[in-house]
């Protein structure tokens, strides 16, 4: 059974200073999670201003909306994803209709993203490598159901499978990127890389 | 139920990925706490997508975390600003229902006072009425007795004293004689005071004969000096005591003063 907090994991302190109403909350978890968040969000909108008024609006929601979360029902990042999703697919509505796209509905708009396409962020070795290692219609289903926040109808649309093969094939999706995931034992180096990462920029400026 | 197959329909994975309708999401949260295999799947699922998603981190662009924080300082703020007004307008409702209080209780005291000022001035303009009346009536006065001095201190006026007989030998009354401005005048210095049903009666005595010169009143304590009817040479003047009203021939064994000229 997989911990739900395991040792390392930063979620319980950021979890408390969240009950604390304390700050250093959203500095911490931005330390941890800001990279894969800020991931979700540019799969959604496209574009590197609208993800980062995006992402502090999440941070902002995350922090306002926190007594809302609730270990019972499952992991934190899974949470702040979610709002994440959300708050995306709303900025990204909200700035298609101050450029004057008010016709163009949303789904377009996603499926002309980059999910059914080469993924775009493929420089990372470790990614590429797991990636490479899912099948393609379950990279699809991942990508348009988790970083497209599309829902069961809109991802059976977009990839012109039934309605109800949308649940199958996430399950299989999953069985597959769980298998390929702790083939690689890829959680540390994600982490680490996240952390690598976010040194580099913060010592790049 | 058939765990296994629940787990198996990927009901867990969509309920991980936040597509399920809340209905069916509570249903999934009741399992998970019923069954450990299923939270575990959970879990498993949970841990696969948030590493999946570390591995597609992309760093934010620097200062995100910087305005992100600020923003978030600005609606902490923007939250608890409301609170604000809110006192301030109960402040203010207070403040205003004190006023109303204290102006109310400003007019009340006002209101009192001018009812009082208003009470004093109608007790002063009554008391200068009086004063006004009595002014008058001193002047009205004055005027009279002025006027009797002078008639008094006339060369041709004449000061017959009327002296008490043996019915009332204290007795004693003035009668002031002008035969120039044909004027009489009374004055009653000292009678006895009359029975109720009597008055006194002053005559002249012309040419021997005793002439009516009118009925009047004893008022002791006033020294006021009475007019009478003129008759041209008159020997005398005489007081009797008669009927209430007066009498057309003297009754002589009632007659208390008597004053030759």
């Amino acid at each position: 059974m997989v911990e739900r907090t395991s040792p390392t994991s930063p979620d319980q302190e950021i979890i408390h200073l969240l009950e604390q109403r304390d700050q250093r909350a959203v500095t911490m978890l931005y330390e941890h999670y800001s990279g894969a968040l800020y991931g979700i969000i540019l799969r959604i909108v496209g574009s590197e201003v609208v993800a980062e008024e995006a992402l502090q609006e999440a941070l902002l929601k995350i922090w306002q909306k926190a007594e809302q979360y609730d270990p019972e029902k499952g992991r934190l990042f899974t949470w702040m994803a979610q709002l994440c999703r959300n708050t995306a697919v709303d900025t990204l509505r909200s700035s298609q209709f101050k450029k004057g796209n008010k016709t163009e509905s949303l789904p377009d708009i996603v499926y002309n993203n980059s999910a059914l396409s080469e993924n775009p962020v493929t420089s990372d070795p470790a990614l590429r490598k797991v990636v490479g290692q899912l099948e393609e219609k379950n990279r699809q289903i991942i990508d348009l159901l988790y970083f497209q926040d599309l829902t069961q109808k809109e991802a059976s649309e977009a990839l012109g499978i039934p309605l109800g093969t949308v649940k199958t094939r996430a399950r299989k999706a999953m069985e597959q990127l769980r298998k390929v995931l702790s083939n690689e034992l890829l959680w540390w180096c994600a982490i680490s890389l996240t952390t690598f990462e976010l040194m580099i920029s913060y010592l790049g400026h | 139920m058939d765990i296994k197959s629940y787990i198996a329909s990927g009901v867990l994975e969509l309920y991980v990925l936040g597509k399920l309708s809340p209905e069916e999401a509570a249903e999934v949260e009741r399992y998970a706490r019923e069954y450990a295999e299923i939270r575990q799947e959970l879990d498993a699922t949970e841990v696969a997508l948030q590493q999946y998603a570390m591995l597609h981190a992309q760093a934010p662009p620097p200062g995100a975390l910087s305005g992100a924080l600020q923003r978030i300082q600005e609606a902490d703020k923007a939250a608890s600003r409301p609170e604000k007004p809110i006192h301030r307008l109960r402040f203010l409702a207070y403040a205003a229902s004190a006023l109303l209080v204290l102006a109310i209780a400003g007019l009340l005291v006002l209101l009192n006072k001018n009812q009082s000022q208003q009470s004093a001035i109608t007790t002063l303009e009554e008391a200068l009425d009086a004063l006004g009346a009595s002014c008058d009536s001193v002047q009205a006065n004055y005027a009279q007795a002025k006027q009797e001095m002078d008639f008094l201190g006339l060369p041709g006026t004449q000061q017959i004293v009327l002296r008490g007989t043996k019915l009332a030998p204290d007795a004693i009354a003035t009668v002031f004689y002008n035969p120039d401005l044909h004027k009489n005048l009374l004055a009653v210095v000292q009678l006895p005071t009359p029975p109720v049903d009597k008055q006194y009666q002053l005559w002249a005595i012309v040419d021997g004969k005793p002439v009516d010169m009118g009925v009047f009143d004893v008022d002791i304590s006033a020294f006021a000096l009475k007019e009478a009817p003129f008759f041209e040479n008159p020997q005398a003047f005489a007081v009797t005591l008669e009927e209430k009203g007066g009498s057309p021939t003297p009754t002589l064994d009632q007659m208390y003063v008597i004053g030759n000229t």
